[in-house]
């Protein structure tokens, strides 16, 4: 079996090598994970949470990022996986029982990371070829991805540190020998490719890794960034696109909402604990108007900024003798979805930025943006940027 | 105990709390169809890993050493990175096709997958070719003129 391994032993492996795509890995995971904790406690949010509506587009920040690096992470992974492939084809397999525990919490790391970012990578284009929900799965199994770096680099620290540095004997292969007689076994073979130093094949795969990171990076981020549009060639989404020039995440249709159920006759209600208004639209029109420019960001990492107009929340809340910081429940037309029933805490209901929004971009909202009235609020995942609005009870 | 060993034992007890949260949420939040269904994604997630992309990526890199072993170190590095950088984009653009094959036409959502990706794709590997075809060209002219002026020299 080490014969095996040792055909698959490259110049180019070393534990200098692995040290260096740790450290990127590493950070994609970090960035990955603290920016899905964001989304998630935006979305879930327990009762200390506080919400961020400056700047606007922060969600949109913090949710293409947390894409773009997960999608950074995919060839990071392979690569760091490549550098010490030949580690798995080690004999004996096990050496100990704490040897086995290790290399069990590796299998575990490795699954988990690699069902994490394809899982990701598909729900960007909400497709589900699976049987576990998607979120949950998604959230739980980033706990167990980042538990899994820390023990990783518990277990490895002594050959992390060092090789944190380039040291001046890399690639001589009495520095590769002395590696492979140490505790933490290399990779490396010792053999030289054709008197090529290691040290330069190694600039090579770095640099490989480094050109093929950044172009899937950049040929997917145009999604969530204008500023990189041109360069989007591969991602599921486009900016610019979609009824009224923005896309849609849940399409009418997707909802069970059909123009059929919006007459002339239709009103919305906003309930407070002294009873209940409704309105209609040319009654919500002919409140104050409010426009501006605000991002639809969606936890797929896609998003859009455009311009929308409509009655802030916190004038109809006047309207009806509430509070302006009062905590609402939103509900929608739609017949079914997790999102249904929207609650919008305090910050938002008092920002002047957030709005029953009735027109995007000049015109009145499309059935797909959720005519005749939908919530817009700075710095919220799109997924509570409620469509379709029907009711709002001031809690 | 050193400063090594305290960092080590804090960052892995850490760790293991973390992964014990993640699985034990795991194991209580989902029903059995959808673990079993996560374990065999996770069990063919390493298989295809370890069984397929490493053994294919490994051969073909032994391949561009014995194919390439004519020609100078940097040629085969534009040759390997240039296969690198085609085989992931591959790999994340060919679910996207996949994808669209499954929504039907015309799709329920028309602003999720609007792009041709398999053209794009096949686009992207030609440009490729051309570029590392001429980026070889390049290198092995000027590596030959060199050696031939240091010779005459």
């Amino acid at each position: 079996m080490d014969a095996t391994a040792g055909k698959f032993a490259s110049p180019v492996r070393s534990k200098r090598l692995t040290v260096v795509l740790g450290r990127w890995l590493g950070a994609a995971f970090v960035i990955c994970f603290a920016t899905g904790l964001f989304s998630h406690l935006l979305q879930d949010p327990p009762a200390w949470m506080l919400y961020p509506t400056w700047p606007a587009g922060l969600y949109q920040l913090t949710q293409g990022v947390h894409v773009a690096a997960g999608i950074a992470a995919i060839p990071l992974l392979l690569a760091k996986l490549w550098s010490v492939f030949p580690l798995l084809l080690q004999w004996p397999p096990i050496k100990s029982w704490i040897n086995a525990l290790e290399r069990a919490s590796i299998g575990l790391f490795v699954a988990a990371s690699l069902v994490e970012v394809a899982t990701g990578l598909l729900n960007t284009y909400k497709w589900y070829p699976w049987t576990f929900p998607f979120r949950q799965t998604h959230y739980w199994l980033a706990w167990v991805v980042v538990g899994s770096l820390a023990l990783h680099i518990a277990v490895k620290l002594p050959v992390i540190t060092r090789h944190w540095r380039r040291n001046g004997t890399e690639g001589k292969p009495d520095e590769r020998d002395n590696d492979k007689h140490s505790h933490d076994e290399s990779p490396n073979d010792g053999r030289t490719e054709d008197k090529q130093p290691a040290g330069m094949g190694r600039r090579a795969f770095l640099s490989t890794v480094t050109v093929t990171t950044a172009f899937v990076v950049l040929s997917t981020a145009g999604q969530s960034f204008a500023w990189l549009a041109p360069l989007n060639i591969f991602a599921p989404r486009r900016q610019n696109t979609g009824p009224q020039g923005v896309p849609v995440n849940r399409t009418a249709m997707e909802a069970q909402v059909a123009q059929g159920d919006i007459g002339t006759d239709w009103t919305m209600s906003v309930t407070t604990k002294n009873g209940e208004r409704t309105f209609s639209l040319p009654q919500l029109r002919a409140l104050p108007q409010t426009e501006h420019v605000l991002t639809v960001a969606c936890v797929e990492g896609w998003s859009q900024s455009a311009l929308w107009r409509g009655v802030r929340i916190k004038d109809l809340l006047a309207e009806v003798g509430a509070p302006a910081d009062s905590e609402l429940e939103v509900v929608s037309m739609e017949k079914n979805g997790n999102y249904r029933v929207m609650t919008m805490p305090a910050p938002y209901t008092g920002n002047d930025k957030t709005l029953l929004v009735l027109e995007l971009n000049g015109a009145p909202l499309d059935l797909d943006h959720g005519y005749p009235a939908r919530i817009m609020a700075p710095g919220r995942p799109g997924v509570l940027q409620t469509k379709w609005v029907q009711r709002i009870e001031v809690l | 105990m050193s400063p090594m060993t305290t960092v080590r034992l804090g960052v892995g007890a850490l760790g293991a709390v973390a992964v014990g949260f993640g699985a034990y949420s795991l194991l209580t939040h989902l029903g059995l169809a959808a673990l079993l269904g996560l374990a065999a994604w996770m069990a063919v997630a390493l298989l295809l890993h370890d069984g397929v992309v490493v053994p294919v990526s490994t051969a073909t890199g032994h391949g561009v050493r014995c194919a390439g072993r004519h020609l100078r170190p940097l040629s085969r590095a534009l040759i390997r990175g240039a296969l690198v950088l085609a085989a992931v984009c591959t790999l994340i653009v060919v679910p996207l096709v996949a994808a669209q094959q499954v929504a039907g036409n015309p799709p329920v959502n028309a602003t999720v997958l609007q792009g041709n990706y398999a053209l794009a794709l096949g686009v992207f590997w030609g440009v490729l070719v051309l570029v590392a075809v001429a980026a070889v060209v390049v290198v092995e002219r000027y590596s030959r003129r060199n050696s031939r002026q240091t010779t005459r020299s």
